[in-house]
């Protein structure tokens, strides 16, 4: 650990013997712990110290509670950022409790404390509080420096001049405005037509109106300083010898000067150079920006166990490069739209996997370039420039991928000791399922509870439990977008409020495989045949003479939704397809069995390779 | 204030239309009537002559600048007052360069309209 600062971290329970042991369990060099024995307490303490790293919050104490605490903190400027730990022996599926605190800064820590979880996640939050520090610093130098250069503008003279009736320069003006202007010898010529080809023409003839209306003399000057249309303006001055232009920000004010018969005789002007002042403005938004993006990736990934980002990122970095591989190898004009097919499956194949993490900067970064693709591919005839944009995107994904990877690295040794044990992998399987389902169910206002009593991750040979798992996040996606009803509708037709999903998993003598089923809508025939015939894949009387078994295999080909919204859960009619082309290059099978209004289930089958 | 001064109001936006004849009422300034597009704007103009308009720059069909022309045409010492977005300070800009004796910025404040009209009664009276 770094020693050079020193960081506060605040222990809050109401029983001094646990507090005795988490001292025991944190006490290391360079840390401060500030222990309090109730929420009040708490408040007290942080009234005087900001400077908190993290909070230890025990959930249950007498008075104030934890959550009342945190909510509190959460609502206040100087503490909402700090983060919290809540240590509660609260079953772990009460967890949605806590939902509802804004930013990720949360985590959980439940009772008995396990020493060396602890110990690992205080020192991830410690980490990220002193990366934050440094970042701090950097915005604070960078507003220093703002200052200073606002403070050297105000005392160097601004460039001065005047202009006649015709808009002409008068021969005196301040020499600071040769420099200003990087021109020498303006005197007599017009200044609407030196602005040519300096500023965009629409602000030059606004300006021209300007100033003639400056000239007249029952126009309020109250009323033309709130016109002003040369305040912070971009001027392009051509160089001569040099290929490139110089840019400067200038900044223009008019007043008039009357003479003894109260006419106006000329326009006094003032103009500052305040490209620096802009650009510092530009660089510190940035800086800030940046620093807002990697706190909250940073308390995004906290919250995924290592071996599942590590996995996310190999899939990730293996769809890139097959995107990359497509549009490099792609030619010919003809082949155009069925490469864009193929780079929005790669897309959404990443979009599902960072869902089920709940990487929200990727969903929504995926869910982007996905739509850049829907728009291409609506148009009537595809270029080869069309491309362009989503090389863009290319390069956006890849850089917060090697964010990501900075990140992981930065934290990777303080994680290292922290080895998942084997229960706890079935059980990190299956609970990341249960908050993709929670999640998704949320976004569409839903009600769901994900069973998996019947599903043993032990019965998924090892191998293909990436290829399971990308599998059940778009069966259990669909099941909610599609399947279960909003709880309004659930109540009407005497169904619990609350949809149910139920995951199973069966492992027989020469196979293996999994089950998912909901006890929603079912699969609607009617609005599949609707589907099918407006894909153009089918004519009306090939649909109509399907049994309604057969019709069930349409959810299996591409472009035919059995829903008609799309929204970014699913309803793009690829994710059946995606799904379906997986299992048979595996060598498995999809059986789907669905009653209207009642349920419809998956069974997924895989045969067991032998070794 | 006078009584003399008669005020037309043109506004594609019935609550501006609202909040202009509320406060006009509160002065008690006459308001001979309300247009909310530009044909109509010119016809009323033309049947009773005020004083002083307030005019919408941005409406459907026949703008604001065409409109404030029109006014200027048949009566070249009409007072009118032009109400723009400040994102539009251009066009703002080319109206009081027609003819235009002041502009209120939108979103639309009371006092602004105060001060203009202010301006615009006190100098009526002072060179009648």
């Amino acid at each position: 650990m770094n020693n050079e600062i020193t960081q506060n971290i605040l222990i809050v329970d109401d029983r001094p013997e646990n507090l005795i042991v988490l001292e025991n369990i944190l006490e290391t060099p360079g840390l401060n712990l500030i222990k309090a024995e109730s929420g009040e307490e708490t408040l007290r303490i942080l009234l005087k110290q900001h400077d908190v790293a993290l909070i230890l919050l025990d959930v249950q104490m007498p008075g104030m509670d934890g959550f009342e605490t945190a909510s509190i903190l959460r609502s206040a400027p100087n503490t909402k950022h700090i983060p919290i730990i809540f240590i509660t022996a609260i079953s772990k599926e009460e967890k949605h409790i806590f939902k509802g605190y804004e930013s990720g800064a949360v985590d959980y820590m439940f009772k008995p404390i396990d020493p060396d979880i602890l110990k690992s996640k205080v020192r991830v939050f410690l980490e990220l509080d002193r990366r934050k520090k440094i970042l701090e610093e950097k915005n604070y130098e960078l507003h220093e420096a703002k200052k200073n250069t606002d403070k050297i503008l105000n005392n160097v003279r601004n460039g001065l001049f005047l202009l006649d009736k015709n808009l002409n320069f008068k021969p005196q003006y301040s020499s600071v405005l040769e420099k200003i202007f990087i021109t020498e010898n303006i005197a007599n010529t017009n200044f609407v037509e030196f602005l040519d080809n300096k500023i965009p023409d629409n602000i030059k003839s606004s300006c021209k109106d300007y100033l003639q209306l400056v000239y007249q003399n029952n126009m309020p000057e109250s009323t033309l300083d709130k016109l002003n249309p040369m305040s912070e303006i971009e001027f392009r001055f051509q160089e001569n010898d040099s290929e490139s232009d110089i840019v400067k920000i200038l900044n223009f004010s008019f007043k008039r000067i009357y003479n003894d018969d109260h006419n106006i005789d000329e326009i006094i002007a003032t103009v500052a150079d305040v490209t620096e002042r802009i650009t510092l403005a530009k660089k510190l938004q940035e800086s800030e920006d940046q620093y807002k993006k990697q706190m909250e990736m940073a308390f995004n990934i906290l919250h995924v166990e290592p071996t599942l980002l590590n996995e996310f990122m190999e899939g990730l970095q293996a769809e890139l490069e097959h995107i990359e591989c497509l549009l490099e190898h792609t030619k010919k004009s003809t082949e155009y739209s069925k490469t864009l097919e193929k780079i929005f499956r790669s897309v959404h194949l990443v979009k599902g996997n960072a869902s089920l993490l709940d990487l929200k900067f990727f969903v929504s970064q995926t869910h982007d370039f996905e739509e850049k693709i829907i728009e291409i591919q609506k148009k009537k005839k595809i270029k080869g420039s069309d491309f362009l944009p989503l090389v863009l995107k290319m390069s956006e994904l890849h850089k917060t991928s090697s964010e990501i990877h900075d990140l992981i690295d930065r934290i990777k040794n303080i994680q290292t000791h922290f080895r998942p044990k084997r229960e706890y992998e079935n059980n990190l399987f299956t609970q990341s399922l249960r908050n993709l389902a929670q999640n998704t169910a949320n976004d569409l206002n839903k009600k769901v509870k994900l069973t998996d009593n019947d599903f043993d991750l032990g019965n998924i040979p090892y191998n293909s439990r990436l290829l399971v798992k990308e599998i059940l996040i778009q069966l259990i996606r669909n099941a909610i977008s599609h399947g279960i009803e909003a709880p309004a509708e659930r109540r009407k037709n005497m169904k619990n409020e609350t949809g149910s999903l139920i995951l199973s998993s069966f492992q027989e003598n020469s196979c293996f495989g999994f089950t998912l089923k909901d006890d929603g809508k079912g699969i609607q025939f009617e609005q599949l045949k609707q589907n099918a015939q407006k894909s153009g894949k089918f004519k009306k009387n090939e649909i109509d003479s399907l049994e309604n078994e057969q019709l069930l295999n349409l959810i299996f080909l591409q472009g035919i939704s059995t829903t008609n919204q799309v929204d970014q859960i699913s309803g793009r009619g690829v994710g059946m397809a995606i799904i379906k082309e997986k299992i048979d290059k595996h060598g498995g099978k999809i059986e789907v069995d669905s009653q209207p209004n009642k349920y419809c289930e998956f069974k997924i089958t895989f045969k067991n390779v032998k070794k | 204030m006078s009584d003399t001064n008669r005020v037309m109001i043109v506004d594609d936006s019935k609550m501006i239309i609202k909040l202009i004849q509320g406060f006009l009422e509160t002065y008690n300034i006459e308001i001979v009537g309300t247009a909310s597009d530009g044909k109509a704007a010119i016809d009323l103009f033309k049947k009773t002559n005020p004083d002083i308009v307030t005019l919408d720059i941005t409406m459907p069909e026949l703008d604001g600048l065409t409109v404030l022309e029109e006014i200027l045409k048949i009566n070249a010492s009409a007072k009118v007052v032009v109400i723009s977005a400040l994102t539009d300070n251009a066009t703002a800009l080319k109206a009081l360069r027609i003819g235009a004796k002041d502009f209120i910025p939108k979103p639309f404040k009371e006092e602004n309209l105060k001060v203009v009209l202010d301006r615009l009664i006190i100098e009526e009276n002072v060179n009648p």
